[in-house]
């Protein structure tokens, strides 16, 4: 993808956003399981909500092998900024056993969100 | 049949959860036949534990030794986490929590309730870990509370 780069790492976990004048894309690879996770993603957030608004913005999650309940949180607090900032938000999920729970339940919970929609992926995206 | 038992006997820190989930997998990977989601929810349901254990036990300081055991039989796998904890409150709610999801017939809907709560207000502390265990690991909880150390183990059946 042509556009601005954004990147940002800690732990184990790298976050990667790439513009467009059309869309975002925020990839997640990696594990996240630090003890407060808002307090390395809310300045990613920040700088995600401001190269993406009024975009399309996807967060690709299928390259994740860990995240803990604690990132999960935060994560739920992300699609939901997002979803008032961006015309439309897409979450995408890694076809497997464990992702594919987290990707049913974020459905479910988003479904008061009119921006967000959930999607699975067949093969997990490679950074 | 059933496979060595792990024993780990590590720090009360945050870190400890990471090393514990991945001993876990590797010990699974190399000692067990079980199927790889299994491995994944062992792994995970230990690491939610241990930071439990380093969350709740000792508010406002990482402190102490966490003892994890693991047991992986053909019909059962069981993850016991035992810590020191000087915060009573804390063990209340852990109890509180375990109890709830005990009782509770449908594991999953808890679980969505409490992601519907972070939905709601985001900067709430989520406890969403045992729930998780829960529902995603599919793992049943109990507790103990006895001078001064809380156990807290988790089973499931194999098949």
């Amino acid at each position: 993808m042509n556009g601005s780069d954004l990147r940002f790492e800690k732990d184990g976990l790298t976050i990667v956003v790439s513009t467009t004048p059309a869309e975002a894309r925020v990839i997640w690879t990696g594990v996240s399981d630090s003890r407060d996770p808002s307090t390395f993603l809310s300045p990613a957030v920040d700088r995600i909500v401001k190269s993406s608004s009024g975009l399309k913005v996807t967060i690709d999650l299928s390259g994740m092998d860990f995240m803990n309940s604690s990132t999960i949180s935060s994560l739920v607090g992300l699609v939901k900024t997002l979803n008032g900032t961006s015309p439309e938000v897409v979450v995408v999920f890694a076809d497997s056993d464990w992702q594919r729970v987290h990707m049913r339940c974020m459905r479910t919970i988003t479904r008061v969100l009119q921006h967000v929609t959930v999607e699975g992926r067949q093969s997990p995206i490679t950074n | 049949m059933d496979m060595p038992e792990l024993n780990l006997s590590m720090q009360s820190t945050w870190q400890s959860a990471r090393e514990v989930r991945e001993r876990i997998e590797s010990h699974l990977r190399r000692e067990s036949t079980y199927p790889e989601e299994l491995r994944r929810a062992t792994a995970m349901t230990a690491s939610e534990l241990v930071e439990n254990a380093v969350r709740y036990g000792h508010p406002g300081s990482d402190c102490g030794q966490v003892q994890v055991g693991l047991r992986a039989g053909a019909e059962r796998v069981e993850v016991t986490v035992q810590s020191a904890c000087t915060n009573p409150p804390g063990v209340k709610e852990l109890a509180e929590h375990i109890d709830r999801l005990g009782e509770a017939k449908d594991k999953g809907s808890l679980y969505l309730q409490r992601l519907e709560t972070c939905l709601e207000r985001p900067r709430l502390p989520s406890q969403l870990g045992l729930y998780r265990i829960g529902f995603e690991g599919q793992f049943d909880l109990e507790y103990t509370y006895d001078n001064g150390v809380v156990t807290v183990r988790a089973t499931r059946r194999v098949r």
